[in-house]
């Protein structure tokens, strides 16, 4: 054997291990099938991870599972908030998904403003958006007292009444009317003994006592005091708006004479939950008059666990706990205002609106009403801390398992069809040198997959569809060669001659003929994203390995075929 | 085995009736984009919202058809895909900035109908939890006497378009500040809803989602517009520098030809152009050019080696020296495409119909328009500037 053969020979054995030796791993993966892979997880996580690691990967169209594209809104950042709000956005996500429990989560910035983040094997998409998109801002602040609340209402009819003149803007219509009776009973949660939560007397609670506040009867939309009469009930230092009456006040509120009635230091908000009333008279929603100009911010939060509820085992809250600057500016906050009612606000929201029993010097305190879910999630993302800036979503798509799983059964089949007719036509057309053929295209193959694998590359539906085509078209070296073989042979050349020129002949036909398509290839893998790049790398990588094994590996096959001289017919 | 041995067929002879072919089916598809104002781009252009459900028994159409009105997306298109109990609903996204300007403008009009109304931009402003404030659309509109802010805002409201505030920002422009009409944001959510409680008694599975916001589809029209664009360049460049400059405006030439007749197919067969069939326009690219190529490369051989023929001669010889070749590898090609085309599943159909389309194309135009361009070009340019010298 002389000296370039064997060259030849050691360079396609030492390829053919190498590609080989990428597979193994994703040959174990599949050999350990759903439940091996499960045990092995929780017995060696680390060797799972490698295991993973070094296989092929699925996309998010053939694994099921969400992308989203969010970008940060950071038009109300200042100069120096902005430099590095994608860092710190990046993070919290990033802790988030962590805790969220996917495996092999993706995320990574895109630009200047987005941030992809890609899920595979997900199930609950809408709850994965919740967790991610939440901003998670804590706030404390105070509810200001009855006197200042009535005060507010009182305006709050004055201006709306002269605003309107006789001419009601806001005719009421007669189904909208409520006839609950005079007075309706306190909403069922306000009843009994809110015990503490967080064992110790100094955590909030609220008052046991439902009696007090001054109720105001509830009637029909009342010309001279259009705001107020839509008010079901007046509880300590708020007021209770029954459901069927909310829309019509949150109109009345829209107003602008109305929002100047408001005083600049505080705010009208309600309370992020329903109240339902007892004997099936429906439900609402409280509404409290918050103070603006004090805060204790949640950003010196330290930790937070979803918790059994202690006054009703079967839910869940979410006990938090600031660190020491946190829980100083609390002390200071709550040693001011013993006796008030404060209100625990999560993204604009009220969750809950405990009174401060007394000083709280620990910085622990809790939020409800919530289901158990949104508990251990909320617990998530106030860990994980608060978003730099709101984040909006721009793109999202989700694909179910069943139907990943579909594609993958699918697009195997195709290929496999694909491959056996394609072999059977080339063994038909080129006999024993159709084998050749077929052996370079498998060849090509398994280099494409252990380069899939090598690269960590995620497989994707069109991807399968570019190793469909790779099949196709991985032919075409071959073929050129074989035709050219043919043409010297017809020529009378003899076989080694003919092999030799039709190689020869070939080269720069491929050679140009490939490298025009990978130009292709190329610019697709650039500019795609997901899963177009998934198909322009196998089909890239297609592209080579077939320019490989044409060139070298069936050439190899050829001169050690014919290297004796004995053969007197090529087979082709 | 063979198919062909040594053919002497008259490809350049015939190139006058391909021309003609090939401007027919041009001609005809471009009538096609031209009726249906352009090319029927998917969602992941468009901006929208895709759902594909599955039930347990099928449903009648119509009734879905009914469940998507009442959802309020009276525009949205609803398809039978693959199985007979799977649907595909898509609906297109109308800018939510596009629709609030559009009520905004219609109800000054009627309320305000010397105002001469103009809108001047419009933006969607994301919403700010802190602040109280849910998000909106910011709509900037430019009119002639206008009327007391008041006045204007509750006349504006009790025309049914609800106003946060409106604030003037010059003599004649004001900013009106509207609240998020939500309409597609939360669309596939709703849907999703809507066919639960439509539904009750079935099994109803959300195969895929896909929500795409406007401006994402917006950025990858440019994006994919510079692929194309990019790639072609790339070729010109590659073919210019390894033949000459006419072979490469043959390719090109090829390659507009494969691309416009599949655009023209898709449009004549209603269906949509989405980012996996603009893969599979770019993979068409890549084979078309494969294929002309390898005739021109025996071209470029038979050049020096038989010189005392012909040029069209001489090209007509090398495409039928490659005609083999040319037949058994779209052959090939073809075979596996049609079991993607058959049995790839319902996902990539339209991608695996547009390589059928590209690969049949493909192979015609680098056999009867590629290389007879090239003789034309001769003719025409090559020639003519042959006499003036």
């Amino acid at each position: 054997m002389n000296k370039s053969l064997r060259f030849k020979l050691i360079l396609v054995l030492l390829i053919l291990a190498g590609a080989l030796w990428f597979l193994y791993p994703t040959f174990r993966l599949i050999r350990m099938g759903a439940e091996g892979r499960a045990a092995m997880g929780s017995n060696d996580p680390e060797g799972m991870d490698k295991i993973f690691n070094k296989s092929i990967k699925l996309g998010l169209d053939l694994s099921g599972g969400m992308y989203i594209v969010l970008e940060i809104d950071d038009s109300k950042l200042d100069e120096n908030e902005r430099r590095d709000v994608m860092d710190r956005a990046l993070k919290v996500i990033r802790n988030r998904v962590d805790q969220f429990g996917v495996l092999e989560p993706d995320i990574k910035r895109e630009g200047q403003k987005r941030i992809i983040i890609q899920l595979p094997g997900l199930q609950d998409a809408d709850r994965a958006k919740r967790l991610i998109g939440q901003t998670a801002m804590l706030e404390w602040r105070l509810i200001r007292q009855q006197l200042e609340m009535k005060d507010v209402v009182n305006r709050l009819d004055e201006v709306i009444r002269e605003a309107q003149g006789d001419s009601l803007i806001e005719v009421p219509d007669a189904s909208g009317e409520l006839s609950l009776g005079a007075i309706p009973p306190p909403p069922a949660e306000m009843e009994g003994v809110y015990a503490d939560s967080m064992g110790g007397s100094d955590t909030l609670a609220l008052p046991a006592d439902s009696a007090a506040g001054t109720a105001v009867p509830l009637q029909t939309v009342n010309k001279d005091r259009p705001f107020s009469s839509l008010i079901t009930h007046f509880y300590y230092d708020w007021v209770f708006v029954h459901e069927d009456n909310i829309p019509r006040l949150k109109k009345l509120l829209a107003r602008p004479e109305t929002q100047k009635a408001i005083p600049q230091d505080s705010k009208l908000m309600w309370l992020d939950e329903w109240i339902t009333l007892a004997e099936g008279k429906g439900r609402g929603k409280h509404l409290f008059l918050v103070a603006m100009d004090e805060v204790v911010s949640g950003k010196n939060l330290q930790n937070a666990v979803p918790q059994p509820d202690p006054k009703s085992p079967n839910r869940l809250i979410v006990n938090f706990q600031f660190n020491r600057t946190g829980a100083r500016e609390l002390s200071r906050f709550t040693g001011k205002n013993i006796d008030r009612f404060t209100a625990i606000i999560l993204d604009g929201k009220i969750k809950s609106y405990p009174r401060i029993e007394s000083k709280i010097p620990n910085g622990r305190g809790y939020i409800e009403g919530m289901t158990d879910q949104e508990a251990k999630d909320l617990a998530i993302v106030l860990r994980a801390g608060a978003l730099p800036a709101d984040m909006i979503p721009r793109e999202e798509r989700t694909v179910g398992p069943s139907l990943g799983a579909d594609s993958i059964r699918m697009g195997i089949r195709a290929a496999i069809i694909g491959l056996i007719v394609v072999i059977l036509f080339m063994v038909l057309y080129y006999k024993l040198s159709g084998v050749v053929a077929s052996l370079a295209l498998i060849f090509n193959l398994i280099i494409l997959f252990g380069l899939l694998a090598y690269l960590g590359a995620a497989l994707t539906l069109p991807g399968i569809a570019g190793i469909i085509l790779t099949i196709g078209m991985a032919i075409d070296a071959n073929v050129l060669i074989f035709e050219r073989i043919r043409e010297e042979l017809r020529k009378a050349k003899t076989i080694r001659s003919s092999i030799d020129a039709g190689y020869e002949r070939a080269f720069t036909t491929i050679l140009d003929a490939n490298l025009t398509t990978l130009i292709t290839a190329v610019v697709l893998w650039q500019f795609g994203t997901g899963p177009i790049k998934g198909f322009a790398t196998t089909l890239s990588i297609g592209i080579i390995g077939s320019m490989f094994t044409a060139l070298i590996f069936s050439r190899l096959v050829f001169d050690l075929w014919t290297r004796s001289g004995k053969v007197k017919k090529l087979s082709i | 085995m063979q198919f062909f041995g040594v053919t002497h067929l008259e490809f350049i002879n015939f190139r006058s009736k391909a021309f003609l072919i090939s401007a027919a089916i041009i001609l005809a598809g471009l009538i096609s984009l031209a009726i249906k104002g352009g090319p029927d781009l998917s969602i992941d252009f468009e901006g929208g919202t895709l759902i594909q459900v599955r039930f347990d028994q099928p449903v009648p159409i119509n009734d879905l058809r009914n469940i998507v009105d009442q959802a309020g997306y009276g525009s949205g298109h609803i398809q039978e895909f693959g199985e007979v109990n799977e649907y595909l609903i898509t609906i297109e996204k109308i800018s939510e900035s596009d629709m609030a300007s559009t009520n905004l403008l219609n109800a000054l009009l009627r309320v305000a109908p010397n105002g001469d109304w103009k809108i001047v931009s419009a933006k969607e402003l994301p919403p700010d939890f802190a602040a109280q404030f849910e998000g909106g659309n910011l709509i900037v509109v430019e009119g002639v006497e206008i009327p007391p802010l008041e006045e204007l805002k509750t006349a504006v409201r009790e025309d049914g378009v609800s106003v946060v505030e409106v604030t003037q920002d010059s003599e004649n422009t004001l900013a009106f500040n509207l609240p998020f009409l939500g309409i597609e944001a939360k669309a596939a959510e709703k849907l999703k809803n809507q066919l639960v409680s439509a539904y009750p008694e079935r099994k109803i599975e959300v195969r895929r989602t896909e929500v795409v916001g406007p401006k994402i589809g917006e950025e990858l029209k440019n994006r994919m517009w510079a692929a194309i664009m990019i790639s072609m360049f790339g070729v010109l460049v590659y073919i210019s520098w390894r033949f000459e400059f006419k072979f490469a405006i043959g390719a090109i030439l090829a390659l507009v030809h494969d691309v416009l007749i599949t655009l023209g197919i898709f449009s004549i067969m209603n269906k949509e152009i989405s980012l996996v069939v603009i893969a599979a326009f770019l993979t068409i690219v890549g084979y078309s050019l494969n294929d002309t190529i390898v005739v021109f490369d025996r071209i470029r051989e038979n050049f020096s080696l038989r010189r005392r023929e012909s040029y069209e001669k001489m090209i007509n010889i090398s495409i039928n020296e490659s005609l083999s070749r040319t037949v058994i590898t779209s052959l090939t090609t073809l075979i596996v495409v049609l079991f993607l085309f058959f049995y790839g599943g319902e996902v990539i159909h339209d991608f695996a119909f547009a390589l059928l389309v590209g690969v049949i194309v493909g192979t015609y135009s680098s056999i009867f328009v590629a290389s007879p361009i090239l003789v034309e070009w001769k003719n025409r340019i090559s020639g003519r500037r042959k006499v003036k010298t």
